[in-house]
């Protein structure tokens, strides 16, 4: 708290010019809590979609009495989603192992071993950006547009296939390894949800008219 | 301005809870990575026992057995019982012609 007091005399004394890149800084500091509160809203949105297939498998087996009780449904959804988690990753996950595989084996055969060889490649894809600077407040902040002070340079050689293909493949691996962990989480996440009210019976004033007449 | 707000005060909730989060994220990674080893080996061995993996389980098998014989049920419900229906092979009054029996005639009575 001493220390917030100790400032205001300094923030009192701010010029135009700093005020101004004060309102800036906030402004683009609540755009973007903005726009991350805005793809975690698309996010979740698309997890509650793909949780709602939960529903269409669970509704007939708790209809028909085959699943008894929320812990059974909750195990069973936890078994049936590892499976449909391996279904949907098994083969991705089986191109991109035979892809590394080809990899090393091009590069430990052709290459003997020069594993270094792949890296630099894919290190010389890298963009290189110089922004410039001022300090404000002691904090270096961004005061311009960047200059490309190196390109990326493509190696359009059998090294560099290989390399580039196996990159895609690992990126694409990674892509939908992570997409099927969200489905999965979403399933899991839906099933905690609804286990308890599947079964739950309600004969609340919604279900019971005044005479008693129970509405099915 | 209200969802504005609201969109803000999700951005700063998940960049305060994103640790924990992208923690528990790669747990879960991690799991479906073991999963698919454990269940691709488990997936093998059945090849070569001469099967296939399935998603079906107990469960489905079950549910698919009551849906059969509940479909039965009530298609047995809904055929019609056979109607007591007389039929006439001839016209009322028609007295078809039975021939005697010989049998009948040649041993005749052992009283007689």
């Amino acid at each position: 708290m001493n220390n917030f007091f100790l400032w205001v005399p300094f923030l009192v004394k701010l010029s135009e010019s700093e005020r101004r890149a004060l309102i800036i800084l906030a402004v683009v500091v609540a755009f973007v809590f903005v726009l991350i509160g805005l793809l975690v809203r698309l996010l979740t949105n698309w997890m509650d979609r793909q949780g709602r297939m939960v529903d269409t498998y669970m509704s007939d087996l708790v209809a028909h009495q085959v699943i008894p009780n929320p812990l059974a449904f909750h195990r069973y959804v936890f078994r049936r989603e590892s499976k449909t988690l391996y279904l949907g990753l098994r083969w991705l996950m089986r191109v991109v192992l035979l892809a590394f595989a080809g990899l090393l084996l091009y590069f430990y055969g052709l290459r003997g071993l020069d594993f270094h060889t792949p890296l630099t490649i894919l290190g010389d894809l890298r963009l290189e950006l110089a922004w410039p600077t001022e300090t404000f407040f002691g904090i270096q902040l961004i005061a311009d547009g960047p200059t490309i002070t190196r390109e990326p340079v493509v190696h359009l050689t059998i090294d560099g296939y290989v390399t580039y293909l196996a990159f895609v493949a690992a990126v694409w691996c990674l892509v939908n390894w992570m997409r099927q962990t969200l489905i999965f989480i979403a399933r899991l996440n839906r099933s905690r949800k609804v286990a308890v009210s599947a079964f739950q019976k309600d004969l609340g004033p919604s279900k019971t008219s005044l005479d008693g007449e129970v509405k099915l | 301005m209200i969802e504005f707000a609201k969109a803000f005060g999700r951005g700063v909730l998940y960049v305060l809870l994103s640790p924990l989060l992208l923690v528990l994220f790669a747990c879960y990674m991690i799991y479906a990575l073991l999963c698919y080893f454990a269940l691709e080996t488990a997936s093998m061995v059945l090849f070569f026992y001469g099967k296939n993996f399935k998603l079906e389980d107990a469960e489905t098998i079950k549910l698919r057995q009551i849906k059969a014989e509940l479909n039965g049920r009530k298609q047995a419900a809904q055929t019609l019982p056979p109607q007591n229906v007389v039929y006439y092979p001839y016209p009322p009054g028609f007295v078809p012609f039975t021939p005697p029996n010989p049998n009948e005639t040649k041993e005749g009575s052992p009283h007689e």
